[in-house]
């Protein structure tokens, strides 16, 4: 092991990136692009969900609850509809999620203490919203109930306690509710995937491709020294990127860090070694860059964007998933990085995550030195 | 100009099918992108993870929790003694959810007294969050409707105030909100958009090479010719890919395909 031999090779590489100004931008753009857009777009939260009344009642009775609809902040009457084609319409052009539908006995109905049904027509397109819709309309029935209840009992001469069993749900960890907060911890690990394993996938088979390497086949230098060499740089982009990311979630979506600063770079760097030595591994097994650049798309971006758990809740996948996600890294950095930014967690819950990752790194760069022959082909 | 035409995209055609790879390329990637978009995106949440801390451990309670543990949406993983365990269990992800029933839920229930049941909500994931605390509130407010309704039964008043607003709920277009439902349809479109994007990209740039561009170069070829015949074979197969990963999605999942629905 010669360090200036490395250190060589590291300035090559460095040198090359800085004047490559196409994967010099790109190192840049991809966690601003990234974080911007999901970020923004991936917002699980509903307000004021465009809605459609059709009241057939038309008496203060109904009035009273449709004002319930238009006083809360998940909903927002759109419009007043005389018919179901209008609903049909507005719901195609997509104007309204959902549509509340008042028979026209309602008021009689409820006057006499009779059961009524308030109609609830969802859009099925989007499951997710469709079910939030339908829960916020039960809560704003069950309150309307309450309400009625406490009124007939009272006619009675009757005053006890109305509801019997209160609950106050407590959301820890993320109070504002917000899908950002949940977003922004998990987005940063699929951006150290991208930027450590594509990069890395090209950087030794461009090498072979372009004739470089029969080069430095020629010089002394060793394996692990060139390897070293070669990861060096991409390593310093990644947590570059890493920094860029925890900036733009601290400044631009302000979200909440809670945990220790120092083990979450310490962790994050450890995660960028696997993702570098997965790229390491597709770039001395491939034979052409184009074939890297698949197989690191294949095998590290999508499984990190899907399998992760960074936007997809792993729980609800069926077990075959299940366990492959334990198989994606990005998987531990992901429950790290919420752990540390939402949950302040400690290293005393890390450390097997952090173990884990160890592992995995320990595998890919052992594999890929394995796998890496100094002979011209 | 048609027959030059005719003529590269036979070529191309006799390339994709005699060319292992590229026919391995067409079929497999959307079919596994489909399966892991499929079954990966699910929002509908069942089997939530929940431990409950019964101080009460009364009848009461028991029944309370056993409407938890006996409703589909929840697992009941562990009955915990301590917030300590509590915050454990939470920090580890292992629960979702904690239901904490306090000590006095009976004597104030028989005493007519109000009383509060604590749901703590692991916040972090902020959608299964909000969708937990609606399947949460709505046992628990069936549990005191009919505690109340036990209540008034007591007195001899029967329960004709008891709820009378119902909420009927139809979803159009997708009447259980299954997930896959939702997504499918579009990843068809990302699925078609990857595949003949790739295949497109590597057409040209194929020939440059393995070098037969040069070939193609001194033909009587045209550019806009060879672009039309580059271009045709791939929209048919990407076509071909669309009835595919449509078939998958209507067979396998079983996502409605139901064309010339809308009148408007």
């Amino acid at each position: 092991m010669d360090l200036i031999r490395t250190g060589a090779i590291f300035r090559k590489e460095f040198i090359h990136i800085r004047r490559d100004p196409a994967s010099l931008i790109q190192v840049i753009l991809i966690p601003v692009v990234l974080l911007l857009i999901n970020g923004y777009a991936l917002t699980f939260d509903l307000k004021h969900t465009p809605i459609a009344v059709y009241d057939l009642n038309r008496t203060r009775i109904s009035q009273n609850l449709i004002q319930r609809f238009a006083a809360s902040r998940y909903f927002e009457i759109y419009r007043y509809v005389s018919s179901y084609e209008e609903i049909s319409h507005l719901m195609n052009t997509r104007e309204i999620m959902a549509a509340i539908v008042l028979p026209y006995d309602f008021a009689r109905l409820v006057k006499s203490g009779q059961p009524v049904k308030l109609q609830l027509i969802t859009d099925g397109t989007n499951g997710n919203t469709a079910n939030l819709i339908i829960g916020y309309v039960q809560s704003i029935a069950a309150e309307y109930n309450r309400n009625l209840l406490v009124e007939r009992l009272q006619e009675h001469g009757l005053r006890f306690s109305l509801a019997p069993l209160t609950s106050e749900p407590r959301l820890w960890f993320n109070e504002d509710m917000e899908s950002r907060n949940f977003i922004v911890p998990g987005l940063i690990a699929i951006i150290m995937t991208i930027v450590g394993a594509l990069l890395t996938a090209l950087c030794v088979i461009r090498e072979r491709e372009r004739g470089s390497m029969e080069g430095l086949m020629g010089t002394p230098l060793k394996k692990y020294e060139f390897i070293l060499g070669k990861l060096g740089p991409y390593f310093i982009i990644g947590m570059v990127d890493m920094f860029i990311a925890m900036a733009m979630g601290q400044f631009l979506f302000e979200v909440p860090f809670r945990g220790s600063f120092f083990l979450f770079i310490a962790l994050s760097a450890l995660f960028l070694v696997v993702v570098l030595g997965q790229g390491l591994l597709i770039s001395v097994s491939a034979h052409s860059q184009l074939e890297a650049y698949q197989m690191a798309i294949l095998t590290t971006f999508l499984p990190s964007f899907l399998l992760s758990g960074a936007i997809f809740p792993i729980g609800q996948m069926p077990k075959i998933l299940q366990w492959i996600s334990y198989l994606v890294p990005a998987t531990y950095l992901v429950n790290i990085s919420r752990g540390i930014y939402l949950k302040g967690l400690s290293w005393h819950f890390l450390w097997l995550n952090a173990l884990i990752l160890g592992s995995f790194a320990l595998f890919f760069l052992a594999l890929s030195g394995r796998k890496f022959v100094k002979k011209i082909t | 100009m048609w027959k030059r035409i005719w003529t590269i995209i036979i070529k191309e055609f006799i390339q994709a099918v005699r060319d292992p790879r590229l026919r391995i390329f067409i079929v497999l990637p959307p079919i596994i992108q489909l399966l892991t978009y499929g079954y990966a995106i699910n929002f509908d949440y069942r089997q939530i993870p929940m431990a409950v801390w019964d101080e009460a451990n009364t009848q009461q309670s028991r029944e309370l929790i056993q409407r938890f543990s006996e409703n589909d949406s929840f697992k009941l993983v562990t009955m915990i003694q301590s917030p300590h365990e509590m915050t454990d269990l939470i920090n580890r992800n292992q629960i979702t959810m904690a239901l904490h029933i306090p000590w006095d839920l009976s004597k104030k229930l028989d005493a007519g007294k109000r009383t509060q049941v604590q749901v703590i909500l692991d916040g972090t994931d902020s959608n299964a969050a909000l969708i937990t605390s609606r399947y949460a509130s709505s046992i628990l407010f069936d549990y005191a409707v009919y505690i109340l309704n036990q209540r008034l039964n007591r007195m001899g008043i029967d329960k004709e105030g008891s709820g009378p607003l119902l909420v009927e709920e139809r979803t159009w277009f997708n009447p259980n909100r299954i997930s896959s439902t939702s997504f499918i349809p579009g990843v068809v479109a990302m699925v078609v958009m990857l595949v003949s994007l790739q295949l497109t990209a590597l057409a040209v740039v194929r020939e440059k090479e393995i070098g037969t561009l040069e070939q193609l170069l001194v033909s009587p070829i045209r550019p806009f010719e060879l672009l039309v015949g580059k271009t045709v074979p791939f929209i048919i197969i990407s076509l071909i890919d669309v009835v595919l990963v449509i078939a998958v999605g209507m067979l396998w999942f079983s996502v409605p395909f139901r064309p010339g629905l809308s009148h408007s």
